[in-house]
């Protein structure tokens, strides 16, 4: 922040590696049969245990989180739970429909913040902005687009720059996924980097317990690769001066009545 | 640790067998043993995973500075020594077990011949290629790195390991794996994986997420164990079934 000291450092009150895999960490271990499970490939999204603690980490409660490309509306179901306003874009018609719905059924089931669900980024032909957004999270997996992978990183980067308001953070969750020499999350810091964003951190969500077989009957096959059990996230800053600007009310104290419903809409883009 | 909603009662993904996981856990202490530490952990894990009895093994420390910036602290080359004390546990598992300290200043290229003494010795003749090399790099200093022949270093079908880590300076992230990809590249390996080593049990993980102040960053609690093999080795798919 431009006109301020900052002096970072480290604490032990937060640590690298996220504990939100979906099971308690402390459960015990069973021994079973291994089960089948869908592939990883295709896990571009966020999970709802990882979309939480990074909303509880990187914002607070009145706070406004954005997903831009929101995909089935994990992030802003989840915000909306935490208290922050939340709001969702995505271009894609049944997205958007999906995302609505999760909107809707966490309203429906006491969430406290309000969210809102676009069909595009808002222009000067809108009727309204998006305010300042405090998180900007969201999800990047390897199938996205065609195209040089950095290429295609830094276009959405830079495109999430005119979301985030001076001193707040974008946080992007990669997919574990190695393309081009490198994984995926190391090109997104790179491209990062490269449209004006300040890559602050690395660290590591988990979204399954690492079962750690006993080596004496271990029999690996050398040649496989390691299946993935985490998701890389990169914390990214915003530099400039903290600019003031109105906020909208903060969601109102608990208790909340049950039956209230989104107040998502779909303005014309 | 914040709830999340109640929509994410999915099952829990299981590493099917015969593959390694992305996440290789810190083993706790129990009431009768202490925990032998991340990085022996992870180099006793690897070395099964990667290698077969008999094979050689190379670790390879970090040259010493020749010119310190500072007086040596308490720490310094922490990872390099806690490298050298994994011999024993390479030398236990079966594999034929060498420990050397790279140049500091090789030119040109490194590859390996002559190269310090064996500190693990009577286990056969010197071979001038392995089967797993081990390292370890500073996130600030991989210049050493970048003037070794890692593939001449590396029998066929053989893996390069890499230990290092990003860390935060002033508000920045240091992340060195695209500087070690590249390098490794030009020795003709590229990046098969990137294991997250934990270097605290998982149980210390388990606590309440609350926002994080400005200016302040997390512990870093994992290292990045990089895997490279040879480009013209056989690569498996990338999630294809082991």
């Amino acid at each position: 922040m431009t006109g301020e000291v900052e002096t970072w450092r480290c604490d032990a009150r937060w640590a690298t590696v996220w504990p939100t895999s979906r099971h308690a960490i402390t459960a015990p271990q069973t021994d079973g049969p291994a089960a089948v499970s869908s592939s990883p490939y295709a896990e571009a999204a966020v999970s709802a245990a990882v979309a939480a603690h990074a909303i509880a980490v990187y914002s607070r409660p009145g706070d406004t989180v954005c997903d831009p490309d929101c995909g089935p509306g994990t992030v802003i179901a989840e915000a909306v739970h935490a208290r922050r306003h939340a709001i969702g874009i995505t271009t894609n018609a049944g997205r958007w429909e999906t995302a609505r719905a999760a909107l809707t059924l966490a309203k429906a089931r006491g969430a406290r913040g309000d969210g809102m669900i676009l069909d595009a980024l808002p222009t000067g032909e809108s009727w309204t902005g998006l305010g300042p957004v405090d998180l900007v999270l969201t999800a990047i997996g390897p199938t996205d687009s065609d195209g040089p992978v950095r290429d295609r990183l830094r276009a959405r980067l830079a495109a999430y720059r005119k979301l985030s308001r001076p001193g707040g953070h974008l946080v992007v969750i990669a997919a574990y996924h190695v393309e081009g020499g490198v994984d995926l999350a190391s090109h997104l810091a790179a491209a990062g980097r490269d449209t004006g964003w300040r890559p602050v951190q690395r660290a590591v969500a988990l979204t399954a317990l690492p079962h750690v077989r006993e080596l004496s009957v271990y029999r690996p096959d050398s040649r496989a690769r390691a299946y993935p059990v985490h998701q890389d996230v990169i914390i990214f800053g915003v530099e400039g001066e903290r600019a003031r600007h109105l906020r909208l009310a903060d969601p109102p104290p608990p208790p909340a009545p049950r039956t209230a419903l989104s107040a998502s809409h779909r303005p014309a883009a | 640790m914040p709830t999340p909603s109640e929509s994410d009662r999915n099952t829990l993904p299981v590493v099917p067998a015969g593959r390694p996981a992305t996440v290789w856990p810190c083993p706790p202490a129990t009431p009768d043993r202490t925990s032998a530490g991340w990085l022996p952990s992870a180099v006793e894990r690897l070395v099964v995973t990667v290698s077969r009895p008999d094979d050689p093994v190379l670790l390879l420390t970090e040259p010493p500075l020749s010119q310190p910036t500072r007086p040596a602290e308490p720490g310094d080359d922490e990872l390099g020594e806690g490298l050298v004390a994994c011999a024993g546990t390479v030398a236990r598992l079966g594999r034929r077990v060498q420990v050397r300290t790279a140049p500091g200043d090789a030119s040109p290229r490194w590859t390996g011949s002559a190269c310090g003494p064996d500190l693990v010795p009577g286990r056969g003749p010197d071979p001038d290629c392995f089967l797993l090399v081990v390292t370890v790099v500073e996130p600030t200093r991989i210049g050493w790195f970048t003037r070794i022949d890692w593939g001449a270093l590396l029998a066929v079908g053989g893996t390069l390991a890499v230990v290092s880590r990003c860390e935060s300076f002033g508000g920045w992230l240091i992340d060195p794996t695209v500087e070690l990809a590249l390098a490794a590249d030009r020795s003709g390996l590229a990046l098969l994986d990137r294991i997250v080593l934990l270097e605290v049990p998982l149980s210390q993980l388990d606590m309440p997420a609350t926002p994080i102040p400005a200016g302040v960053v997390a512990q870093r609690v994992h290292s990045d164990l990089l895997l490279f093999t040879a480009v013209h080795a056989p690569m498996p798919p990338a999630w294809g079934a082991a």
